[in-house]
């Protein structure tokens, strides 16, 4: 901790070790296993999926699962396997893209607000205090109000939902950071106030921002759900697990597996994010980083 | 009704006390109760036998009320608040035909006049009485908002009002009209004094007054003790509350949550008829159209473009799938359904891609063209036409996007400022050949946001309801239907019957061919 060792700390190592962690851990592996099938699943979708998401089968209506349909069908007699994978690229894309539009603004804010400090620290934290305030939901379907109803408005919705999360943490560890010897040894040496902050101090605070980003994905994908089940996402006939729960409810009684095959694609990505993200904050934890040395 | 009152009756509600509700109910209308009698009341004892009248009957219906002023409804629900506080010199039947209302009885000296005479005694629910000088004003109302009120088209006619004395009104028309009798049923009487505040709170001759109107929340109208026909109405109050979701409606009436609903999803009718208790009212013909709206203007404005379009309407997939099965694909393009003496078979376009891409081509379009559509959000049903269309649309070379929007959003953007290419909205039903055709094809017609507007149209539509024969009204009628199916002023997919659900309790509950409680929401008893 803090020695000049972790100025320039060995990638290949650090990012074996960490991987190794992971993998130790039997739900970390789970949920890396599983959100790399889902990826993988969501970029060849046209390989994977039986029929195109949107081509309609009026007489097969309201199938239940059967080899022609493995998850049967809805009522346009759509193929809900097709939708529930084309889905999956929507979920990781919104999730993804919204991930990362939050930590594009929320980290150099939080990086400013922690290095700078000052009045300057206290107007961007209070801003981003206001929007944590809001309920995530709430301020997306306000944001959405105001944007107009679309995928590409629900990425930013959700991204700006976010921005305070990643503002906050990178801010928390810019703060105690920037104190620590090898801070001050950078500085010492003559580098400036850019390079101390976005080199010296940014690449130590990765750790806990990887952890959110993993975490905040999975939160993504359910407020994209939420905000298509109210139909303010991604817009029909596109697939979302969202959109599809919605309609499917009202068939519940009839179709079971309509609302039942999204609901499970929902419950399962966003677990196997959430197990990955718990296995990245043990795998980043410097206390199993000492033990593991000590062995 | 006080706040604590109010809270109370639903705790009592929930815990299905349904005894000493509509004492506490009667007590608190007369304002007599105070917070310190209602434990009594609570404690005192079973209410008396005679359970035959009162109560609160409870209607779910699928969006909440959008306007109360009734010379200013546009939205298919917004008729209940004027159905039950105001009433008209006609009411139509269960099988939509006129009969007397506030006017007794009428006469006709030739084919362009009549003359009425009014009930007497008719008071306003705030307590002036109706006289013939209120026929005038509201008449002349409906006639000066023009396009902006619904009944306008309906009033078209309509030449003069005149006020022979207190109780008797000379009415001119324009020429013979032959629908003019139901037309005038659903324009209501209003009070002069009331039309400032009309859209809050509305004073009518109705069987009901007035209580309260909670947006998204609740309608509240309560029974007017001195409704001009003696007995009427039956139940104390009625309370309607806006219940967006099909599948809660349903779910509401199977708990006995509701008595009435509206709007039965299709797809949950083969549940609700397995119900024992439930009743399913189905019109008794087809009460409403699914409808393709069409914006007249660039590129749409182009005959073949929009001949193309109907070339690709699959009504059948749409029967299968959004449909349930429920109606006809017969005859889908005419609008004049099968069953009404004006229906005469026209030449449909067929369900037909390749002649669809020719057409485009010969449109001007060989590479295909894009189009916007937009769809009700909390309307299920438009929105799936609309993805079955989009796929059916791209097999002949049109390119459909999808826009969806709240109920209120989509009224304004698709009914007042015109802003849309194609758009999913149902028609209406009316009595009269007229009624079914004149606001969606007429100049400036309510139901005509696309701004369809040909020369030939207006003179046919003027003519078939100046002509009082039937047999010759009736071919002018069928020319109006081939120029529909050639001209595709908008595309017709097929009958979409507005279907409502009661419980054993809501008694003699009915609804008209228009898919409306009308006047069976005074006869409407509730068991208990």
């Amino acid at each position: 901790m803090g020695r000049p060792a972790e100025l320039a700390p060995d990638a290949h190592g650090r990012l074996g070790r960490v991987l190794r962690a992971l993998l130790r851990s039997r739900t970390a592996a789970f949920g890396l296993g599983l959100t790399l099938l889902l990826a993988l699943a969501a970029l060849f979708a046209p390989l994977v999926a039986p029929y195109r998401p949107d081509e309609i089968h009026p007489i097969d209506s309201l199938l239940p699962p059967t080899g022609r349909y493995p998850l049967g069908t809805d009522d346009l007699g759509r193929d809900i396997l097709s939708r529930i994978v084309y889905g999956a690229r929507v979920s990781l894309m919104v999730g993804g893209i919204a991930i990362g539009i939050a930590a594009a603004v929320g980290v150099p804010l939080g990086l400013l607000a922690g290095y700078v400090g000052g009045r300057l620290d206290g107007l961007v934290m209070r801003v981003m205090d206001a929007l944590l305030a809001f309920p995530a939901i709430l301020l997306a379907i306000a944001l959405m109000a105001v944007l107009g109803p679309s995928l590409q408005n629900a990425m930013i919705a959700i991204g700006i939902i976010y921005v305070p999360t990643f503002a906050r943490i990178t801010r928390a560890n810019v703060l105690s950071l920037r104190e620590k010897e090898f801070v001050e040894a950078a500085r010492a040496l003559g580098a400036g106030s850019l390079y101390v902050a976005v080199l010296v101090i940014l690449p130590n605070c990765l750790s806990p921002l990887i952890v959110q980003g993993s975490l905040g994905v999975a939160n993504a994908i359910l407020v994209e759900a939420a905000l298509s089940f109210l139909g303010l996402g991604v817009q029909p006939p596109d697939p979302s697990w969202g959109s599809m729960l919605a309609y499917g409810r009202s068939l519940l009684g009839q179709a079971p597996w309509y609302a039942t095959f999204p609901g499970l694609a929902i419950f399962v990505s966003v677990l196997a994010l959430n197990f990955l993200g718990d296995g990245l904050r043990e795998a980043f934890d410097p206390r199993l980083r000492a033990a593991e040395r000590a062995n | 009704m006080d706040d604590i009152t109010r809270r109370t009756l639903n705790a009592l509600e929930s815990q299905r006390l349904p005894l000493t509700r509509r004492q506490l109910l009667r007590l608190a209308g007369e304002g007599a109760l105070a917070v310190g009698g209602l434990a009594a009341v609570v404690a005192a004892a079973p209410a008396p036998a005679s359970a035959q009248a009162g109560g609160t009957l409870r209607i779910n219906m699928a969006t909440d009320i959008q306007q109360l002023d009734p010379h200013l409804v546009t939205a298919w629900n917004d008729y209940c608040p004027w159905e039950c506080i105001f009433s008209s010199l006609t009411a139509l039947d269960r099988d939509f035909q006129p009969i007397p209302d506030l006017a007794t009885s009428w006469t006709q000296p030739d084919p362009k006049t009549y003359v009425f005479t009014l009930r007497k005694g008719v008071l306003f629910h705030h307590g002036r009485e109706m006289k013939a000088e209120d026929v005038k004003f509201s008449y002349e109302r409906v006639q000066s908002l023009g396009g902006k009120s619904k009944w306008y088209t309906l009033l078209l006619d309509l030449d003069k009002v005149e006020v022979l004395d207190d109780y008797r009104v000379k009415v001119s028309l324009k020429q013979p009209s032959a629908p003019f009798l139901a037309n005038i049923a659903f324009a209501m009487i209003v009070a002069k004094e009331n039309v400032e505040k009309i859209g809050v709170e509305p004073v009518g001759t109705g069987p009901f007054r007035f209580v309260e109107r909670v947006p998204n929340s609740h309608f509240t109208v309560r029974r007017w003790e001195k409704f001009y026909v003696s007995g009427q109405p039956k139940v104390d109050e009625i309370r309607w509350v806006p219940v967006v979701e099909p599948a809660t409606r349903v779910a509401n009436l199977k708990t006995g949550t509701a008595d009435i609903i509206s709007e039965v999803p299709f797809e949950s009718l083969r549940d609700l008829r397995a119900t024992p208790g439930i009743t399913i009212h189905e019109p008794k013909a087809s009460s409403a159209y699914a409808v393709i709206l069409i914006k007249h203007a660039p590129p749409l404005d182009n005959k073949k473009l929009r001949q193309a379009l109907a070339m690709l309407v699959d009504r059948e997939a749409l029967h299968r799938t959004v449909f349930f099965g429920v109606g006809t694909t017969e005859q889908g393009c005419n609008p004049f359904p099968a069953g009404h003496w004006a229906h005469d078979t026209v030449n449909c376009p067929k369900y037909d891609p390749d002649a669809a891409k020719k057409l485009l081509a010969e449109a001007g379009h060989p590479n295909g063209i894009e189009l916007e559509w937009k769809v009700i959000g909390t309307r299920p049903d438009t929105v799936k036409v609309a993805e079955v269309c989009k796929e059916t649309f791209r097999k002949g070379g049109v390119n459909v996007k999808l826009t969806q929007l709240e109920f209120a959003t989509w009224i304004q953007q698709v009914y007042r400022d015109k802003q849309f290419q194609l758009g999913q909205t149902i028609f209406l039903r009316e009595a009269d050949p007229d009624g079914l055709v004149v606001s969606a094809l007429f100049t400036g017609g309510q139901n005509n946001p696309g701004g369809y507007s040909t020369k030939d149209m207006d003179t046919l539509l003027n003519q078939g309801r100046g002509e009082l024969n039937r047999d010759k009204r009736k071919g002018i009628y069928k020319r109006i239907a081939e120029i529909v199916a050639d001209d595709v002023p908008f595309i017709r997919i097929q009958p979409q019957p507005f279907l409502w659900a009661s419980t054993g309790k809501a008694g003699s509950f009915y609804i008209n061919s228009q898919s409306r409680p009308f006047v069976a929401l005074r006869e409407v008893t509730l068991a208990r």
